[in-house]
């Protein structure tokens, strides 16, 4: 199936690193042509992508908002299907940028849920050392930290930052998805990351 | 790890639940092929292999209320109830009981469809979508049942628009005033839904108009009365018989248009199997409510969760 597809190959990328996706350039292509010819082939683009992008909204916005803005986006790019251009980029890219444009609309409720966030006591640390655990815990530890520094970024650079960390998005495809250029998305993202390197420290990084 | 991987696990959550992913899935399908003003289809035709299923449909979830005939009652033609009348007959005497029933009043124009997709939904709880539409314009609606929250319709707002009774074509809303104002000749009128569905094939843009005219929307009297007499000029219209709320009538076409008329209150109720491209999309729909009321439910406000105090915003 075709969603499956879309699952597997996200597991492997790895976060904030420019890795280049074609698992599913071809996939997208032919998604494209299908919902052209059929505007309900469309659900298939919803079954293969709604994972990722409750994902990264859920990264912004409390659930109920996340599940709201993550129905929205698809709604707007059904409308929007004519502005799709395969040739230009993935799918996924010009489904972030979307998502991204909802999550705009949401800002204020983007603050609260980051300020909730901020308040929020480090939870009490769990028994295990297992790799993944602590790696877990140890982030769980610096969300609150990390949520402050977030109502610190200008809109811009919390757009790119979260794009690549929650949205696994590569400096082209992020370009591509807000429509800025390549060098932009450099320099918000660098400014984000020093912003963020200011509030945590090496034993949030290594636990 | 470097901060973004230390940013992506912090923010990391578990993904939707079920409910939530089948109602976005559901939204979206309304989108593509549903209540949705740009995207209204052309009506299906089937056999009668349909007729039974729909009367079902109609069967079970009927319970409406509509506009109520005056004291004087339906003029002599209509025949006895559960008797056989002709398409014609039913046509014309709802358009006589038309000009006899009052208007009713309120502030909001409600609607509420029921709609059955044949193979995945349960046809005793049919999935509803609830309209309200005020007389300034302002809509709002609810999904899914009677229990869902009730949102923000309007046509500019940020969630879609579904059709309230004030839209009359793929992008045509219409002002209470200028519904009002609608042709009373049904030349005049035929003429006018035509010129508001101008993507589509004209035999399915008129049923479609009609029908939708008489069904859910808050046209008045004479106007109604007009629709009806151009739903009874129209070729090939079946009668099949009395059904659970009226007369069924079968229109012609590509596609299968049942509708149930009531020809003492001339109201209307619709099942619809709509396809688009050779493929069956919906199961059908049928009309429960399209009246005027003073009542809205309590509109949605986003939740609070447990953490958050409310607080005066403040600008990021």
């Amino acid at each position: 199936m075709t969603a499956d597809l879309g699952r597997r190959s996200r597991k492997e990328r790895k976060v904030g690193v420019g890795q280049v996706d074609d698992d599913n350039a071809v996939g997208d292509a032919e998604l494209a042509a299908a919902f052209r010819r059929d505007p309900e082939e469309f659900q298939a683009v919803y079954d293969r992508y709604r994972r990722d992008i409750f994902r990264y909204v859920a990264g912004r916005l409390d659930r109920q908002d996340a599940d709201d803005v993550t129905a929205e986006t698809f709604l707007a790019a059904f409308r929007m299907l004519d502005r799709y251009d395969p040739a230009r980029g993935a799918l996924r890219p010009w489904l972030l940028g979307i998502a991204t444009n909802c999550v705009a609309r949401h800002r204020r409720k983007e603050a609260r849920h980051y300020r909730a966030l901020s308040r929020d006591r480090p939870e009490p640390t769990a028994g295990s050392h297992e790799n993944r655990v602590a790696a877990a815990v140890t982030a769980q530890r610096a969300k609150p930290k990390l949520a402050k520094a977030l109502l610190g970024l200008s809109p811009g650079e919390c757009d790119v930052l979260l794009l690549v960390a929650l949205g696994q998005l590569t400096h082209e495809e992020v370009a591509q998805a807000l429509d800025i250029s390549y060098g932009t998305v450099g320099s918000r993202l660098n400014r984000a990351r020093a912003k963020l390197r200011q509030v945590i420290d090496q034993e949030d990084l290594h636990g | 790890m470097d901060e973004l991987q230390l940013l992506a696990t912090a923010l990391d959550e578990p993904d939707q639940s079920p409910e939530a992913v089948d109602q976005g899935r559901r939204r979206l399908g309304n989108a593509i092929h549903g209540p949705a003003r740009s995207h209204r289809t052309a009506w299906t035709a089937g056999g009668l292999g349909l007729t039974a299923a729909a009367a079902a449909v109609v069967v079970v979830v009927s319970g409406h209320t509509g506009p109520t005939a005056t004291p004087n009652g339906p003029p002599a033609s209509v025949a006895t109830p559960g008797a056989r009348m002709s398409a014609e007959q039913v046509l014309l005497a709802a358009s006589s009981s038309a000009l006899a029933t009052q208007q009713g009043s309120g502030m909001y124009w409600h609607v509420k469809m029921a709609y059955i997709k044949g193979y995945t939904s349960d046809r005793s709880h049919p999935y509803t979508i609830e309209t309200w539409a005020r007389r300034d314009g302002r809509s709002w609606v609810r999904l899914g049942s009677s229990s869902g929250p009730v949102r923000n319709n309007d046509p500019d707002g940020p969630y879609g628009h579904y059709a309230d009774g004030f839209d009359f074509g793929a992008d045509e809303r219409l002002t209470l005033t200028q519904i009002q104002k609608l042709p009373t000749g049904p030349a005049a009128l035929k003429a006018r839904l035509l010129s508001y569905n101008r993507g589509l094939p004209m035999a399915p843009a008129l049923e479609g108009g009609l029908v939708g005219l008489l069904s859910g929307t808050p046209a008045p009297p004479k106007v109604r009365s007009a629709a009806f007499r151009a739903l009874a000029a129209l070729p090939g219209v079946k009668s099949l018989g009395p059904v659970s709320g009226g007369q069924g009538l079968l229109l012609r076409g590509p596609s299968k248009n049942m509708l149930v008329v009531d020809p003492r209150t001339s109201k209307v109720t619709g099942t619809i199997e709509e396809v688009v491209n050779g493929r069956r999309l919906y199961g059908g729909n049928a009309t429960l409510v399209a009246e005027w009321t003073n009542e809205l439910p309590p509109v949605s406000t986003p939740k609070i969760g447990p953490t958050e105090k409310p607080r005066r915003p403040s600008t990021r």
